[in-house]
């Protein structure tokens, strides 16, 4: 009989080591803090620890055997880091930050299992963006439904921050037109003259997601706007289709109502930041955490934002349709400011593609960008001062 | 030459010939047909109705920036996952003369419904992901063009997740969104 325990124990202390417990670590800055979730398919206890202002530890307890971690650590500049640790018995994950942060707050929701940390930057101001809460009652253009809960920031008094984001970039070439015209070095070029614009007629700030020629990841580029506090989010980027007539700009904004509608109501409740895990709709299929669906408070500014930009292109352009359309880009979901993506022309059309590689022509694209930017910053000023 | 040695070299040859013969007649079908005619002949052939199932596509062209529909007639089926494959080789069959949104060594390995979420999973090879020009328009191109068919054709379907190599990716070419499911948006087809 003792040999059969001795046995039983084994059997299980395989099966531990065999099928570790999968734990994936995300972190995405936000305009005024930084959330990193732990995320596993089965629920287990934890103790929260801290060795110093610069990191955050989570113990498991009542695990034995291994933990098998995953992290996507690029949409945060605070909390870049990452790895396995072991307090005695106990395994653990430590999260480590390029500066010291508190922890602002804490809570774990289900379907699937997360632990989630609130934490900011040391002596950061919580004035800025400070969250009030408020019930829509009216069915929008946009789809946002009557009842949802949705958060909206205060409103600075005027915009010192705008990121620019030009698309792809080092190995990622972006499209690629008949003539070799690459994608990420029009995006380059016409974000830097932007900039250039910008800063000499406005006087504004510009966060550049990349300024040479290398790659970043998609998240990282809207957490560098995030993290910068910039108040606009320009993509710059050049189109491509197999229809090779398809000519002219668009300009787009995030939409929700290709997505799932609970989804972005879950999207809804995990940004209004909650504690009470029964309110959680029970659907797990979309794995679309909270701060995905940044871009939900901020949809009407940003489709005026694009109408604008649009419609300076159009007439550089010559184009008779209007061109602003709505998708759920990557990007421009998680950005916590008005964000539009900017598609100059397509590379994929014989005449466009000559455009492309005149660089007096996106000299104009720029100015034409920087027109759209400039009335919409108008329209801002006279608005919400 | 030894007597026996002769024996079996006739031997090998008679099994060789033999063996060649079977199986000509078995790839040209003369062998089958010969043993089905033999069976067939007391039986009485049964005159079968086919039902056929309208279903409309939509297909990308250089005539206009939305998709145009196309009727096609397909043999009634009550297996809809078999139905949904015969229906998704016709989406795909680029015998014709519409503009396929996809790169031409593109392949759908695999596709599943999942029932209690109604969604339809497509699961295409690596090729896709390589070779994909790029270009919002062209994703936008590329997604719609399953995800409204399908949605539009199939009642069951109201959302479709694709999947490339049997991964998640979170675009295709650095633009919409790959990580969750789509729900259609007709806006791109001309009804």
């Amino acid at each position: 009989m003792k040999k059969f325990y001795c046995f039983l124990i084994y059997i299980f202390i395989i099966a531990v080591h065999i099928f570790p417990l999968s734990i994936k670590v995300r972190t995405f800055d936000h305009n005024n803090f930084t959330r990193v979730v732990f995320e596993s398919d089965s629920r287990f206890s934890y103790v929260m620890k801290r060795g110093s202002e610069r990191d955050l530890t989570l113990f498991l307890k009542e695990k034995t055997g291994n933990i098998l971690l995953r992290s996507d650590l690029s949409g945060s500049e605070l909390l870049n880091r990452v790895e396995s640790v072991t307090n005695g018995e106990d395994p653990g994950i430590r999260v480590m930050g390029s500066e010291r942060f508190d922890i602002l707050k804490t809570f774990v929701l289900k379907d699937p299992f997360r632990v989630v940390f609130d934490v900011n930057k040391k002596n950061l101001s919580r004035e800025t963006g400070s969250v009030v809460m408020e019930r829509e009652q009216e069915q929008d253009e946009y789809g946002l439904d009557s009842s949802e809960i949705r958060t909206k920031k205060k409103r600075r008094s005027s915009i010192d921050v705008i990121c620019i984001d030009p698309g792809h970039g080092g190995s990622d070439l972006g499209a690629v037109g008949a003539k070799n015209t690459k994608e990420k070095n029009i995006t380059l070029k016409v974000s830097n003259r932007l900039r250039k614009i910008i800063e000499r007629e406005l006087g504004i700030r510009v966060v550049m997601t990349r300024d040479s020629d290398v790659e970043v990841a998609l998240d990282s580029r809207v957490a560098r706007a995030n993290n910068q506090n910039a108040q606009l989010f320009l993509s710059i980027h050049v189109n491509s289709s197999y229809r090779k007539s398809a000519r002219g700009p668009e300009t787009y904004f995030v939409s929700l109502k290709a997505t799932d509608k609970v989804s972005s109501q879950l999207a809804m409740k995990e940004n209004s930041s909650f504690n009470d895990m029964d309110d959680v709709p029970e659907d797990d299929d979309l794995k679309m955490i909270l701060w995905s669906m940044a871009q939900t408070e901020h949809i009407r500014e940003s489709s005026r934002l694009a109408d604008y930009i649009q419609e300076e292109l159009n007439i550089l352009l010559h184009t008779k349709n209007r061109g602003v359309k709505q998708a759920p880009f990557r990007v421009l979901m998680r950005a916590s400011m008005p964000a539009v993506l900017i598609e100059i022309a397509f590379v994929s059309n014989k005449s466009e593609e000559n455009r492309l590689r005149d660089d007096s022509f996106l000299e104009k694209v720029a100015e034409s960008i920087y027109t759209g930017v400039s009335k919409y910053i108008y329209y801002y000023n006279s608005t919400f001062k | 030459m030894n007597k026996k040695i002769i024996y079996i070299l006739i031997s090998l040859a008679v099994i060789f010939f033999v063996t060649s013969l079977i199986i000509y007649l078995s790839s040209s079908g003369t062998f089958k047909r010969a043993i089905e005619d033999k069976k067939g002949e007391s039986e009485v052939l049964e005159e079968t109705v086919t039902e056929l199932e309208t279903v409309k596509i939509f297909f990308l062209t250089n005539r206009s920036s939305l998709f145009l529909p196309k009727e096609y007639k397909i043999e009634k089926n009550e297996d809809r996952m078999e139905f949904l494959k015969i229906f998704l080789d016709l989406m795909i069959d680029e015998s014709s003369n519409y503009i396929y949104p996809f790169p031409e060594q593109t392949r759908l390995q695999s596709v599943f419904y999942i029932d209690d979420k109604q969604m339809a999973v497509l699961d295409f090879n690596e090729e896709l992901i390589i070779n994909f020009p790029g270009g919002s328009r062209g994703e936008i191109e590329f997604i719609y063009f399953f995800v409204n068919n399908l949605c539009y054709n199939f009642k069951e379907i109201k959302k479709v997740k694709i999947l490339i190599a049997g991964n998640e990716y979170k675009t295709l070419s650095g633009h919409l969104d790959l990580e969750n499911p789509y729900k259609p948006d007709y806006k791109y087809f001309r009804r």
